[in-house]
This record gives structure tokens, sequence and C-alpha cells, in this order.
């Protein structure tokens, strides 16, 4: 039972509610792609650009001496595109008068959310473009390195350029956990084989979503936000070169208009204009395992 | 064990999509699913001298990666921005085949938000973007919703006329007609 009279916290005038130093950021998806697709400028004067692919010659066997050789099919040079329209990603936000003045999000905070709102728009559009490559491996159940495997001899068996790259493996957080299962359960001396833990990498992930490398075959990616088929993640193991190409402007932009009659609140409105294309279908593998 | 459900789209999917689309999530925002050409990459058991798949001497099943052409299943991502014509072109001219769309933002939807979204897509001509890709998408599309019924009635008709059939064979089997029974029998017709 209180004692009366005393003068307890109730008496005096204390600060309602006090904000912590830091704040816990959103648990929202991370950016891969962009460091794995060859990128351009936007360009100048118009919305359309042309990705550029070679053509090759074929030479005839050997004609005998003496002998005319006409031009024939295996002589013309014909080069290919695939074309990239730049298209407007947008984001508007409004901050009220009394929010700008008494609350404690600003418009610089706004600014650099809708910039991550974008960033993660481009990185989705890219991941949804894995369902487009024509050449797929769908594990039985879960993801193998088998299978990342089988996707990477396909990749090589169409003579893709640059085999000495690195190929890049984008799975999700299960296909990586399947994945680090089966090398940790392996009858292999793991623990004391620095190549079985390149994997692991000796840290979880880093910022731009690396996980690791199976040595000689993909570095492997961590991401989310893959499409879906059947009961499948679509992820790929593709060369991150030739497979994915986009243009992108230099930064998005952002207008700030005052609005009075219209609910005295300030908008921050911002666009972002770029496009992602399949460049080199034969250069990308789709990987479809349990989600 | 329960089978999952086959999503339902608004054109009838090859065979082979139907068992990609068993159990398929519809995701929240706005999409085109497509059907396309794929190579799938299968593993095929060797098989040794007496037909049995061979082993290893890990005691591993030796096995081969062979390609099959099939069919494969893309969404096609418009809710970022509805300008995705030219990639539903090219997937269209490479053989794929759209089955379905859904989601996509009006400026009337109940959703403030999205009809917002919709509203920052709409030109200085009124017209939503998202409207003029669903234009696009449904002229390419052979859409009907009601295949399914109609397949359904369809299957159910071959099926009763298939028991007809063959309650007829039954009947003239049973009279003893051997001739109209067997007419592709080499022996001759036995006599009367």
């Amino acid at each position: 039972m209180a004692v009366a009279n005393v003068t307890e916290l109730a008496n005096s005038n204390t600060i309602g509610n006090l904000l912590s130093a830091v704040s816990s950021p959103a648990f929202v998806k991370g950016t891969v792609m962009m460091n794995l697709m060859y990128a351009e400028n936007l360009p100048e004067g118009t919305n359309v650009k042309k990705f550029q692919k070679n053509g090759s010659l074929t030479a005839t066997n050997p004609s005998a001496e003496s002998t005319a050789l006409a031009i024939g099919s295996g002589g013309e040079l014909t080069d290919s595109s695939v074309t990239a329209t730049a298209a407007m990603a947008a984001i508007v936000s409004g901050l009220s008068t009394h929010a700008d003045k008494f609350g404690n999000i600003s418009l610089d905070r706004l600014g650099n959310e809708q910039f991550s709102a974008i960033a993660r728009a481009v990185d989705t559009d890219a991941l949804s473009l894995f369902g487009s490559l024509s050449t797929g491996v769908t594990s039985t159940t879960i993801m193998t390195v088998d299978d990342i495997m089988t996707g990477q001899f396909n990749i090589y068996n169409s003579d893709c350029p640059n085999q000495e790259v690195m190929l890049a493996c984008v799975l999700g957080p299960r296909a990586v956990f399947n994945v680090k299962t089966e090398i940790k359960d392996s009858s292999a001396s793991f623990w004391t084989n620095p190549a079985q833990l390149d994997v692991f990498m000796g840290e979880p992930i880093a910022s731009n979503g690396l996980v690791g490398a199976i040595p000689g075959i993909a570095n492997i990616y961590q991401t989310t936000g893959f499409g879906t088929s059947g009961g499948d993640d679509q992820q790929a193991i593709f060369h991150p070169m030739w497979t994915f190409a986009g243009m992108f402007d230099a930064a998005p932009t952002s207008w700030l208009n005052r609005k009075g009659s219209e609910g005295f609140y300030t908008e921050l409105a911002s666009y972002y204009f770029y496009d992602i294309v399949e460049w080199n279908d034969a250069a990308g593998v789709l990987l479809s395992s349990d989600t | 064990m329960n089978k999952k459900p086959v999503f339902e789209t608004m054109v009838e999917p090859q065979e082979e999509t139907k068992e990609q689309l068993r159990g398929w999530r519809e995701p929240g925002h706005a999409y085109i699913l497509l059907e396309v050409r794929r190579k799938h990459l299968e593993k095929e058991p060797v098989l040794d001298a007496e037909g049995k798949p061979a082993i290893d001497r890990n005691g591993r099943p030796i096995e081969n990666t062979v390609s099959r052409w099939g069919w494969g299943l893309w969404t096609l991502r418009c809710d970022h921005r509805p300008d995705v014509g030219e990639k539903l072109t090219a997937a269209t001219i490479n053989g794929g085949r759209v089955i379905h769309y859904a989601n996509f933002p009006k400026v009337n939807s109940p959703n403030p938000m999205i009809a917002q979204k919709a509203r920052m897509h709409t030109g200085p001509n009124g017209v939503c973007a998202w409207d003029e890709l669903e234009r696009k998408v449904r002229g390419v599309m052979n859409v009907n919703p009601n295949w399914s019924q109609e397949k359904s009635v369809l299957e159910k008709k071959l099926a009763e006329a298939t028991a007809q059939l063959e309650a007829q064979n039954g009947r003239k089997t049973s009279k003893g007609n051997t001739a109209r029974a067997s007419t592709s029998s080499s022996e001759p017709p036995a006599a009367a």
C-alpha cells in the first residue's frame, strides 16, 4: 500500500515519450542486379537504344587449286540487336506542414527513401527477366550444386565468350541455404579445406548480396523478389557481361512543390528513366527450385 | 495426397504449363503471365549392359544431361512501369503466348494509392498507360475465360459417346455376330 503524501513521479511534469538515438532500417530487399549487367547511359535525343549483337562468318572447306569461290551465305556478315526503350519509374510523396514542423520525418529522409524505392524497383524489374530465359533447369525439389553446374555447362556449351569471367548465380535464401547444407553435409573434409569455405566467405553476406563462390562454378548472390512457376522460385545463373543490358539515367530527379489550396503540404515527386533487356539469351540459364 | 489446384488462366495453357500452374501463387502487383518456349535440361539415368541404372564407384547413380523443348512460365512485371510493350512483342515473336494478366492499376480503383499511381502514368491525352497496355495485351490473347467449363462439357459428351459405342460393340458380340465384331481378323469368317 502506497504511503500517503509522498511526492511521486506523477506529481512532476515529464516528457511523454523519448525516441531512441537509432532507428532500425526497414526490412526490405537489397539490390543485386545493377552490378551484374552491362550498363550504359541514356541516349540523347531519343528514348530508344539498340544493344548490338555481332554476327559471324563461316569459312568453307578448302577449295581446289585455281577454283573460283563465289560469295556464299557463309561470307555474309549480319549483325542484330535488341531494343531498349527508356521509360519512367516514379514515386510521389507528400509531407504535411504539421509533420514538417513538429514531426521527425524530414524531406531529406523522404527523398532518400524514394531513391531506395526506385532502386528496388529497378532490381525487381531485372529479376523478372529471368523468366524470359529460354533454357531452364528445374530442381527435383531443392537447389543442388549439380543443378548450378548443369546451368554452367549449358552456358559454356553455347560458346558464351569470356569464359574466364566467373558466372553470377542469383538465388533466393532457401536455395542458398540448400547449397550450403549440401556442401556442409558432403563427405569431403569440409572445415579444413579453404576452397570449400569460399561459399561461406568468412562473413554472412556482402552489401551487394554476394554470399561467396563455388570454386570454378559461379559467384553466388542472394536476394528476394523472384518470379515463380508452380512452387518454384525462378532464379538464374548467367554471364554478368553478356546476358542482360540496361540503360540508366545518371540519377533520379526530384521535384519539390509546395501546395497551399490543395492541402498545405509539400509534394516530393521523384522519377527515374531506365530500361533493362535480355541481351544474349544463350548466356543465361533459368534455375527453378522450391521456394 | 491432395494435389494443389491449377491456377485458372484466361487462356487455356498447354498441358505441360498446367502442371507449372499447379500451386502457382498470383503476385499482388500488376503482371502479364506468358507461356514461353523453354529448353528443359533434365537428368536421365545411364543404363548398364543389363539395362539397370548404372552406379559409380561411390554408389551414386550415373546420369546424363539431356535437353527437351517444352513450355515454361514467365511473369512479366509491369507494376513499376507500364511500358513493357516491347518485351511483350519480343516474347510473342519468339513463340510465347499471353495466358493471363491482372492487377493493372486503374484511375477509378477503390484503393486511393493505386488510383493515384494510375493517374501518375496518365498522359495529357487522358489515357492511362496501363489501359493502353491492357489493349495491347488483349490484342495478342485469344481470351476465352470459359475454356475450362467448355472443355469439361466436351469431355463429358466424349465419355458418353465412348460409353455408347462400347455398349453397341458389346451388344453385337453377345449376339454371336463375330463377322461384325472383328473386321481385322486374318481368318475367313465362319460359315453360317
